[in-house]
């Protein structure tokens, strides 16, 4: 009998496209006007430049990836490890604490972004302290009600999410394009190639939720497979990247070197016209907080999604708050964001990058086992 | 006899072939009941006397119909024939179906053959006729149940288009709706709900545009549960929804019948309910509530316009006095410095602070609200003078409240006003108390929460199967097909295709002749 919605775990293109394309969007523009500046200096074009190539590569990477697990296992990427014993836990345990650790940064970000915002009770220091952390509380708790949902519900929430992100960059553009010094944008640079190179791929955890596209790949609905999901990944890498380029022409590099919630920071410099408002930057919260969300409430949906499906067992509420606790636990003992960052680059780049990339290759080798085991 | 009730409430009785164990169990079940009339008499005929006894509720039926369907054609046409035998006879079935097919005067007629189905019949205004020596009694129809005429729509009036609305009465609204659907295959499955009121209810769809599983989930849903009595459509609907937490309603009421065949033409299911002015559309979605039947009677611009009026007033009546609060109270540097002044003059003489002030006005309006609607018409429409101009201005004068908190409030009520659907707007009104507090709380970090745990349930929400938030989430199904008639309405003739309602393979609902499909 045919139905009209047949709630079977599938979604479309568009909305995968859209789930990875706020991930990674949120994922990167809260930091890289400040870390490019830090990093890069005057060079900063030509290093986002390298860093959009290496992400582009990265993004290709995972494409490859999943079209070969698409065809060695027809579940894609993901593949129950529990049944092949002790490493099968490990991988899990592996892919667990990975979450854990990506979402104790974006809380640290979340943290800095309220404050920035001039959210009440939120106390501007350089710690996170506990009060802090009960103001973001209910923002953890939405993120949770968000995660705790299937594949679909994932996908229509994102749907419906997508257009509110990027309001306050469409009206930095609109609004902040006599504010920029276009000097930015001519290439200019003074570091070496190795350096640059060195530089982009320690930005690359900020591509990191690219990854995301191998657990969503096998849930798309038949018909939808065929589409350019790579270019919209990379796609939103360029904007990001473009993005940045505007807030460092707006804010100046020296400006941004000091301001690590430089993004929030620069909506103090656009006026709306008419005299409608005094500052907007206070305002825009309401949207940068949507950014918020998705980095936590993806990064829990993904974290319960990779465990209960490794484990061949329902996605479960107590994983979920207890990958909350853990990534607190790892807050405080960070403190700052700076340190958070310094943590979350180094980290990112030696382990996460990697096994990011060398995970997905597991699956084959888990399938094989678990065929002998069965045999 | 003693009569007795099963579990849900129904007589597992058989119609006997012995009149008087027939008229038994009628006396006892009709005991004391002063409206019925009842009769026992004698048909006099060539063979012998036929007993016959005849059952129906004063004031539902139609006593006339009765006398000039049953009664004359039975006794008085047959009074001039001598009749030589004056022995009790009794009917077989042959006889029992000459009786009524050849002598009673009646169409509308049907056979019964337990005393529940008979009850049925009468209680709805029936007249039930059971005749000696048969195991059946024959219902005929002959209602006539007290109602008013039809009307203009009360709560979803209209510019354009027609003026009729829905009745109490069963029939009349299913006329209502089969005038415009000429289509036999437009389809009305009836049933009955609630053990003592047996209320009827009627499903309408278009057999061949209904995708097969909504109808079977809508009547396996209402098959799932036992009541005792239903009253209106309201307490079906809340009988039919999946989340009864949510504070959107799931199911669609109307009181147009332009409407429900607009939705029916759709492939959705309208479920009529006897004793309610008001259908039920099933299934449903957030767009459709922002539907008034007049933007399909107006020019696409105009009804585009007003689409996204209603869209605005929407946000504005949620938001507006939960932002005014968060706004003044935590972020007064965002406004210009002369509309600050403006407002801090305002403001100048009143005792409390914002959220009071705003609650205070908030509550005010909403129990004249109240107050109007208990009242009747020309008083109602007093209080809404004296609320509105004189207790605000008074309210003002007192320095209880600034004059921009009630235009904050009137404009949040106005815009509330502007929803088409009543029970909808009535969430807005609701929501907007929960963006005040939260506004108040944590200015506007507090009301963007509550905007996400939102967004978030109504993702989650559906309406038999639908994704409640379509076509927003539609993942590109049919992007074209689902966006004409959302913020934008665009001309009839682009229109071309049926929703995602219709079954796949028959949405094509127009097309130019000269072009063909």
């Amino acid at each position: 009998m045919s139905v009209i919605f047949s709630n079977n775990g599938k979604i479309s293109a568009k909305q995968r496209k859209r789930s990875l394309m706020l991930s990674i969007f949120a994922s990167i523009i809260f930091i890289l006007p400040y870390l490019s500046a830090n990093l890069f200096g005057e060079s900063v074009v030509v290093g986002l430049l390298v860093f959009l190539i290496m992400a582009g590569i990265y993004i290709l990477c995972l494409d490859r990836l999943g079209a070969c697990c698409d065809i060695n296992n027809k579940k894609g990427f993901l593949t129950s490890f529990d049944h092949i014993g002790l490493p099968g836990k490990l991988v899990l345990c592996i892919s667990l604490t990975r979450q854990i650790m990506r979402l104790s940064f974006y809380i640290l970000i979340t943290i800095a972004v309220l404050e920035e915002g001039q959210v009440p009770f939120m106390l501007k220091t350089k710690e996170p302290l506990i009060s802090n952390l009960l103001v973001v509380l209910p923002l953890l708790v939405i993120a949770f009600y968000g995660a705790k949902v299937g594949v679909e519900n994932h996908g229509r929430i994102n749907e419906l999410i997508f257009w509110f992100l990027f309001l306050p960059f469409a009206l930095l553009l609109l609004f902040g394009l006599k504010e920029v010094d276009y000097q930015i944008f001519i290439p200019h640079n003074e570091k070496k190639i190795g350096t640059l190179l060195l530089y982009a791929y320690a930005m690359l955890p900020f591509v990191l939720p690219a990854e995301y596209d191998l657990y969503l790949r096998p849930h798309l609905a038949k018909g939808q497979e065929n589409n350019k999901n790579g270019l919209a990944m990379f796609g939103i890498v360029g904007l990001s990247v473009f993005l940045t380029l505007f807030i460092l022409g707006i804010y100046g590099i020296q400006g941004a070197k000091s301001d690590v919630m430089a993004t929030i920071g620069i909506m103090r410099y656009i006026r709306l016209p008419f005299g409608l408002l005094e500052r907007i930057d206070v305002l825009m919260i309401c949207f940068f907080m949507i950014g918020c969300f998705v980095l936590i409430s993806h990064t829990l949906f993904f974290g319960g999604y990779l465990w209960s499906k490794g484990k061949e067992e329902k996605q479960s509420a107590g994983l979920l708050v207890f990958m909350l606790i853990a990534a607190v636990a790892v807050v405080l003992w960070a403190r700052s964001l700076e340190n958070g960052l310094l943590v979350f680059l180094c980290y990112g780049a030696v382990i996460d990058v990697p096994l990011s990339l060398l995970l997905p290759l597991l699956s084959p080798v888990a399938k094989s086992m678990e065929k002998e085991e069965s045999e | 006899m003693e009569i007795k009730y099963n579990a849900v409430n129904e007589l597992e009785l058989p119609v006997f072939a012995d009149l008087e164990k027939n008229i038994d169990a009628l006396e006892s079940i009709f005991s004391d009941w002063g409206d019925i009339v009842r009769k026992k008499f004698f048909l006099e005929r060539e063979d012998g006397m036929l007993s016959v006894y005849i059952i129906y509720i004063d004031g539902l039926t139609d006593n006339e119909m009765v006398e000039r369907t049953i009664t004359r054609p039975f006794l008085y046409e047959w009074k001039e024939k001598k009749v030589s035998h004056k022995e009790l006879i009794k009917a077989d079935e042959a006889y029992f179906r000459a009786l009524f097919h050849n002598q009673a005067e009646a169409v509308d007629l049907a056979e019964k053959t337990t005393i529940m189905d008979v009850l049925d019949g009468v209680l709805k205004g029936d007249t039930g006729v059971f005749v000696d020596g048969v195991e059946k009694a024959m219902l005929l129809s002959t209602k006539k149940l007290p109602t008013r005429a039809v009307n203009f729509p009360q709560k979803e009036p209209g510019l354009k288009g027609p003026r009729d609305s829905f009745l109490e009465n069963f029939r009349i609204n299913t006329a209502l709706i089969r005038r415009r659907i000429k289509d036999p295959k437009m389809k009305l499955k009836q049933g009955f709900v609630g053990q003592r009121s047996r209320t009827l209810y009627g499903l309408m769809y278009m057999e061949d545009l209904v995708y097969p599983s909504l109808l079977e989930k809508i009547e396996k849903k209402l098959a799932s549960f036992e009541i005792d009595a239903i009253f209106d459509t309201g307490m079906l609907v809340h009988l039919l929804e999946d989340k009864w937490y949510s504070p959107f309603p799931q199911v669609q009421t109307t009181e147009r019948p332009d409407k429900a065949a607009s939705a029916i033409a759709e492939g959705r299911v309208v479920l009529v309910v006897d004793n309610s002015s008001e259908v039920i559309i099933l299934p449903t979605t957030w767009n459709t509530f922002f539907q008034a039947a007049d933007d399909y009677y107006n020019r696409f611009a105009v009804g585009t316009f007003a689409r996204l009026l209603r869209y605005a007033a929407a946000l504005l009546a949620v938001l507006l006095p939960g932002l005014y609060v968060a706004v003044t109270c935590y972020y007064p540097q965002v406004l210009p410095a002369n509309f600050l002044l403006a407002i801090a003059a305002a403001r100048n003489d009143v005792t409390f602070p914002i959220i009071v002030e705003i609650l205070l006005m908030e509550l005010l309006f909403e129990l004249l609200r109240e107050a109007g609607i208990r009242l009747p018409g020309q008083m109602g429409n007093t209080i809404g003078v004296v609320g509105g101009l004189i207790v605000g201005q008074a309210a003002v004068d007192a320095s209880l409240v600034s004059t921009i908190v009630v235009i904050v409030v009137a404009l949040a009520a106005i815009a509330s006003f502007a929803i088409p659907n009543e029970e909808f707007a009535s969430t807005f009104r609701l929501l907007k108390f929960v963006a005040i507090f939260l506004g108040a709380v944590w200015g506007l970090y507090g009301i963007m929460l509550g905007v996400l745990a939102l967004l978030i349930h109504l993702a989650k929400l559906q309406s038999f199967g639908i994704p409640y938030m379509m076509p927003l989430v539609s993942g590109s199904i049919d992007e074209e097909t689902e966006f004409q008639d959302f913020a934008l309405r665009k001309p009839i003739f682009t229109m071309r295709r049926r929703p995602l309602y219709t079954r796949r393979g028959k949405r094509v609902r127009f097309w130019w002749k000269e072009k063909g499909r």
